[in-house]
Formats: structure tokens, C-alpha cells, sequence
């Protein structure tokens, strides 16, 4: 999943940046509002994480601008402001939710986790695709209550295939989803997740979850059970 | 000049009166001095009809009736109608063929060309045009005329001169038409003593313009105190207040002043009001970082004399580090309630809410929530923008977090007052002393940003306007908060 964040405090964005790779996210940073706007509007990002006073373009200016362009995923709005009047405004503006300053890593992450779930149609933390669970809060995966032990990138392409499980996903979404805006990339390296996911969540190809569509990208194929 | 209220009143004031005195003043003049001219030209004419009645024409020539000779003696020179009233007063017939006087009251009976010097004479070829004259008869009429500086062509008396004749005369005319001639009967006199008595008057006139004028502009002065005296005593309450002497504007002022005073008054207590919230949330502020910065402090020297335990004391320093971070961030919720006007327009509170209710469904979207606003374009309360928006978004917030999936906002006008009602269909208040919620103070609040410290802000908001906020329970069992607000 991959997510920006706008914020000026260099010190801030440093710990937000930090916080959310650890969760588990990749992460683009803007520092200012011109460039968030830049990055919101140009980059294929899941989630982003707005701070509201901005110098040049302020938050809700992004906000407005993302929302006017059509674009539909989910905003953080960050503020040192607690007054309704402001909640109210920022909402009215598009953003989805909104958190006041100082900023908990857990409560980001998962506020973040939650509004992506919700755009995917999931409502738990859990997210099950019978025989395969996914916790997104622990970031463990099991098979019936085996648990399987995945990397870092690997659990990353995993939940991304769950969360949108029944979807077409193309390789260059995974990309997005995985790498920042200016890594190296090898297209290759996807397959060899893919690879490696199925031999380790399906080695006797009894349940076959992830599916190849050739030319257009890969599908999970197992039912969810909660919605 | 024109900055001050005082001298505008009375420049304007001033200058309204003595315009005005002035238009009365020439029209008054005017007026009389048209009576006057009347008034003598009346006389005229009877004179004139007298001295007819003593003449008598007697083959060409007019001379006193014999036997009146001395009543006409009497007659003329009372009237100062002989030399005595040298071309002031006098009388005399023209001939207009010979274009010569022929009787004149100054001698009877001898015309000479003295005689015919001493009258006035007058544009006759003028006259005799005048067609009014021509059928005047037997009445004479009045003219004023100038007289003119040659008399005729060659009737001129050889020692005439026009050295003392006044510039206008009033004269009474009659003609007599026979066959031995075509005359004219002049009455004269000299318009100067009228035009001498009205310039009297009008230097008399003068003099009492002057008169009232000083009178006026001193009675318009002290008016002009009067008026503006409550002014004065305005500024010195206004400034003692600054002074601090004094707190409120007390006296009683002209009803013009009074709005004025109100809202001064109102304004003042809105910030002494201030003021003390201010004093208090600093108060508070300090008092509460003192706790958690001792504790602090004790934490690091437990940590320097135990190094062993540094894990622990470091945890605990985070601890109250958040505590403190909590604090404040209550304190500045709290500083920002009514930090604004003291005149506030009263308000429809149905667009804050639908706007609230949008919003509600975004923050609690995991939660299955319904919310009803029953409140209709007409309840409307004096209350800030910005903390009606605060109060009822703390309150909705709230229904909203404990109701089960109901939150219902309903209003009434009752008492002068609107009632709202928020209702939500959650567990209600803590049964025991739920008024807890409502007092103001950061210690006995639980860490949790439950009721407590939404109450707590909707509560001073609601106090600053003078309204009143009630616990009570809904009729679908869960939480009513019932609010009081000035409309």
C-alpha cells in the first residue's frame, strides 16, 4: 500500500515516514504543498496524509484539488486544530478522516489500515479468505491456524491481492503499491513474489489462490467470508 | 472646526437664524415702504383735491377764488407749500401748449421767471402721453417721477438751476382739457424725507440685527451646552472607565445615548468576563503542568541515583510527558470558547446541523447510524457561530459515539428560551451524580476523551451566553442533553 504524506516539519514527516514503513507501507513525502499536490494528483498512491497548515498551497487546498480531479482514495487530514468548525470544514472538503495533532504511530497505521480496508469493502482488522487469514494489524498470515511466515514484501503483495480479492491486479499496481517513486524497479521481481507466495501458501496446488491472467495482471480467487 | 458636534450645531444653527432674520428684515422694509409711499401719496391727492377747490379759471388764467384767498393762504403755507418748503413741497399748473408754468402756489398771482425757478420739472412730453392721466379726470393720480435737469426747450426761467432738487419726487397729476389750453394741475413733493426715514430705519434695523445676533449666538452657545453637555459627561465616564475608577457607565443619559451606553456597558463585562476565563484557564494550566513536572523531576533523579531502573523511569517520564501533552491541548479548547464579540446576531441553528450530521456519518461510518435533525429554519439562538458549531458538534459527537444507532436533535421555544434536545438511544448518564460531567477541571477527568471533557467545553460556552445545559433521559432511554439558549 502505498501512501503520502504532506507535511513541512521535517521532524514530523522523518517519524511519520519512519512509523508507516514499519507498519508495513511505502511511503512518498512531500514537504511542502506544491509538491504534495504534485505527488496527489500524479503518483499512483492508495492513501494520503494531509497536514492542513501547509505554506504555499495549504491541506485543504490539496484536498479540494485531489477530490475535484476525481480522485477517490482516502485522505488524512492532520491539524493541531481540535474545533469542530475546522473537523467540519475539512470533511465538508473531502477528506475522509482526520487526526489532531501529535500524531501516535499505532493510531496513524491503523486509522490508515481502516480506511483502506473500508475502500476495499472490508470492515475487520481480519481478513479472511477461507483457508487463508490475514491480520493486518499483527501483519501475520495463516493457513486454517498454521501460521506462515512471510518477508516484508512478500506479506505487502499478499495483502494487496486480499484486500482486493476478486479484482484484476496489473503488475504495474503492485509496483506502485510496493516501490517509491524513484527505486529501481524490476518487473521481474513481482513474479518472483508471486512464485514464492504460492509455494509457501499453496506448495501442493490444492487451493490455488493467486491466478494468472496473462497480459493483465493476477486475481485472488478465494471468497471472502467477511465482508 | 466641523469635527467637533458642538460647533456644527452651531454654525448651522447660527447661520439659520440670521439668514432668516435678514429675509424678515428686508422683507419688512420692503413693505413699509410701500405704505409709507401709499400713506403720503393718499395725502397728496387730498391736497391736491383741496387746492383745486380754492382755484378757479378765469379766461385763460387760474388765480385763488377772491373770497377764499385767505383760507387758501392758510392752506398753502400750513401745507408748506410756499417758499417755506423751497422744492420740497409745492404746487403749480402747466401749461402744455406754451410749455410754461402758469399758477403756482409759491405767488398766486405773479409768475415770474423766479417763481418758475424755485418748482421742479418734470418729463411733460411724457406725461401727456399717459394714457391714464388723459382719463383720470376728475380724480388726480400719483407718480413717482424724476425730475428732469432742463425743463423744456424754450419755457426754461433763465435763473433755474437743478442744483438742490431731490432725486424723487411723489407727485399728484390732473389734466384739465379746455379750449384755451391743455393743462396740467402738479402736486409735488420730494421723496427724500420718506427715503430719509427709512434709511433711519433701516441704520435702527441694523443696530437690533446686531443686537439679537450677539443675543443669539450666546443663547445658541449655552444651548449648545445644554446639548451636548450629556456628550461631555459621556467621554469622562468613558474615560474614568479607562482610568479605572470606575467600572461601568452608570448615569443616566438621553435616550439617543442610551444604545450607545448598553452596548458600551455590554462590551465592558464581555471582556472582564474574558479576563477572568483567561485568569482561570491559566490558573488552571499552571497548576496542572506542576504535578506532572515534579513528578518528572523525581522520576530523573530516581533515575540517576538507580541506573537499573532507568527503563522503567523512562516509561514513566513518557507517561506524563502524554498527560501533559493532554492538558494542554484541553486548555486550548477551552481558551478558544467565546474569544470573539460581545454582540452576537441571533441565528438559525439548522444549517450547523445538517452540516454536523454529515459530517457524524463520516467520522462513525463504521457504525450502522441514523440521525435525525427535527429542527426546523425558526429555532434560532444568540450564540457565536463557531461555538454553536463547537457545543453542538461536542454533543452530537458524543450521542453519537454511545447510542446504539439512533441520535435525534429536536427544538422548542419555550420561556424565551430554545430548548434542544439531543436524544441518542445508548446506555444514558452514569445513574450516580451524572452533574459531575458538567463541572469544569482537568484532574478528576479520566484520561479517556470520553463525555468529559466535551461536557465540560459545551458547558462554559453555554455559561458565557447565559443559557443553561440539563442531564436528563431520552425518550428512548438513552442520553438527553437538553440545552437552554438565548434567543
Amino acid at each position: 500500500m502505498r501512501v503520502l504524506v504532506v507535511e513541512d516539519i521535517a521532524l514530523l514527516r522523518e517519524k511519520i515516514v519512519e512509523d508507516l514503513k514499519r507498519a508495513g507501507f511505502t511511503v512518498d513525502s512531500a514537504a511542502d504543498g506544491a509538491q504534495g499536490l504534485y505527488i496527489a494528483t500524479e503518483y499512483p498512491i492508495d492513501i494520503a496524509i494531509v497536514d492542513l497548515g501547509l505554506p504555499h498551497v495549504s491541506g485543504i487546498d490539496i484536498i479540494r484539488s485531489v477530490r475535484a480531479k476525481g480522485l477517490d482514495y482516502p485522505i488524512v487530514a492532520l491539524t493541531v486544530r481540535e474545533r469542530w468548525e475546522s473537523k467540519v470544514e475539512v470533511l465538508e472538503a473531502g477528506a475522509d478522516d482526520y487526526l489532531v495533532k501529535p500524531v501516535h504511530a499505532e493510531e496513524l497505521s491503523a486509522r490508515l489500515k481502516a480506511l483502506l480496508r473500508r475502500k476495499t469493502g472490508w470492515t475487520q482488522a481480519e481478513l479472511c479468505c477461507p483457508p487463508i487469514r490475514l491480520n493486518t494489524s499483527e501483519q501475520r498470515v495463516y493457513i486454517d491456524e498454521r501460521e506462515i511466515i512471510l518477508t516484508a514484501y512478500e506479506y505487502r503483495v499478499l495483502e494487496y491481492l486480499i484486500l482486493h480479492a476478486g479484482e484484476v491486479v496489473s503488475k504495474t499496481r503492485l509496483t506502485d503499491s510496493l516501490y517509491e517513486e524513484d527505486t529501481d524497479r524490476d518487473s521481474n521481481v513481482i513474479e518472483v513474489f508471486i512464485r514464492r507466495l504460492r509455494l509457501k501458501l499453496d506448495p501442493d496446488e490444492v487451493i490455488k489462490p493467486i491466478e494468472t491472467l496473462r497480459g493483465r495482471g493476477y486475481r485472488f480467487t478465494l471468497e471472502r467470508t467477511n465482508p | 472646526m466641523s469635527s467637533s458636534l458642538r460647533s456644527r450645531q452651531l454654525v448651522s444653527g447660527f447661520s439659520i437664524i440670521v439668514v432668516g432674520i435678514l429675509v424678515l428684515g428686508v422683507l419688512l422694509h420692503l413693505s413699509l415702504y410701500e405704505r409709507k409711499k401709499e400713506e403720503s401719496g393718499q395725502a397728496l391727492q387730498s391736497t391736491a383735491l383741496t387746492l383745486l377747490g380754492y382755484l378757479e379759471f378765469d379766461h385763460g388764467y387760474f388765480k385763488i377764488t377772491d373770497n377764499l384767498a385767505e383760507e387758501a393762504a392758510n392752506f398753502i403755507s400750513n401745507g408748506r407749500l410756499d417758499t417755506s418748503g423751497e422744492r420740497e413741497r409745492f404746487a403749480y399748473i402747466y401749461d402744455l401748449t406754451t410749455q410754461q408754468v402758469v399758477w403756482t402756489s409759491h405767488d398766486r398771482n405773479n409768475i415770474s421767471d423766479s417763481i418758475r425757478a424755485v418748482v421742479a420739472y418734470f418729463d411733460f412730453d411724457k406725461i401727456r402721453e399717459d394714457e391714464e392721466l388723459k382719463n383720470a379726470k376728475p380724480k388726480s393720480i400719483v407718480r413717482i417721477l424724476q425730475p428732469v435737469n432742463k425743463p423744456n426747450a424754450n419755457g426754461t426761467p433763465s435763473n433755474w438751476d437743478n442744483s438742490n432738487l431731490a432725486t424723487e419726487y411723489q407727485v399728484a397729476l390732473q389734466r384739465f382739457t379746455y379750449s384755451y389750453g391743455d393743462y396740467i394741475f402738479v402736486v409735488a413733493q420730494s421723496l427724500e424725507a420718506v427715503n430719509k426715514e427709512m434709511s433711519d430705519l433701516r441704520v435702527r434695523f441694523a443696530v437690533l440685527f446686531f443686537v439679537s445676533v450677539v443675543l443669539i449666538l450666546i443663547a445658541q452657545l449655552a444651548s449648545s451646552f445644554w446639548v451636548v453637555s450629556p456628550i461631555k459627561e459621556f467621554e469622562e465616564e468613558v474615560h474614568s472607565i479607562q482610568l479605572g475608577e470606575q467600572e461601568l457607565i452608570t448615569d443616566d443619559y438621553p435616550e439617543e445615548l442610551t444604545p450607545i451606553k448598553n452596548t458600551i456597558n455590554a462590551l465592558i463585562s464581555h471582556e472582564s468576563g474574558q479576563k477572568q476565563r483567561y485568569k482561570d484557564s491559566l490558573d488552571d494550566l499552571a497548576h496542572s503542568l506542576k504535578t506532572p513536572l515534579a513528578a518528572i523531576r523525581s522520576q530523573i533523579e530516581v533515575g540517576n541515583q538507580m541506573p537499573e531502573r532507568q527503563q522503567e523511569v523512562l516509561t514513566d517520564i513518557i507517561g506524563q510527558v502524554d498527560y501533559m501533552q493532554e492538558i494542554i491541548s484541553r486548555q486550548l479548547r477551552k481558551a478558544m470558547v467565546t474569544s470573539h464579540s460581545a454582540i452576537i446576531i441571533s441565528q438559525p441553528i439548522r444549517p450547523i446541523l445538517l452540516r454536523l450530521a454529515e459530517t457524524m456519518k463520516k467520522v462513525y461510518r463504521d457504525k450502522t447510524l441514523e440521525i435525525r435533525i427535527l429542527v426546523d429554519d425558526y429555532a434560532k439562538c444568540r450564540l457565536d457561530a463557531e461555538d454553536l458549531m463547537e457545543l453542538m458538534g461536542n454533543l452530537i459527537s458524543n450521542a453519537c459515539r454511545f447510542c446504539d444507532q439512533l441520535v435525534e436533535v429536536s427544538a422548542h421555544i419555550r420561556e424565551g428560551m430554545l430548548i434542544v434536545d439531543i436524544d441518542d438511544d445508548g446506555m444514558g448518564f452514569p445513574s450516580e451524580n451524572p452533574s459531575k460531567l458538567l463541572q469544569r477541571g482537568i484532574r478528576e477527568d479520566s484520561k479517556s476523551e470520553g463525555q468529559g471533557i466535551g461536557l465540560a467545553v459545551s458547558t462554559e460556552i453555554i455559561a458565557a451566553v447565559g443559557g443553561r445545559i440539563e442531564l436528563l433521559v431520552s425518550p428512548q432511554v438513552g442520553a438527553r442533553v437538553r440545552l437552554h439558549l438565548p434567543i
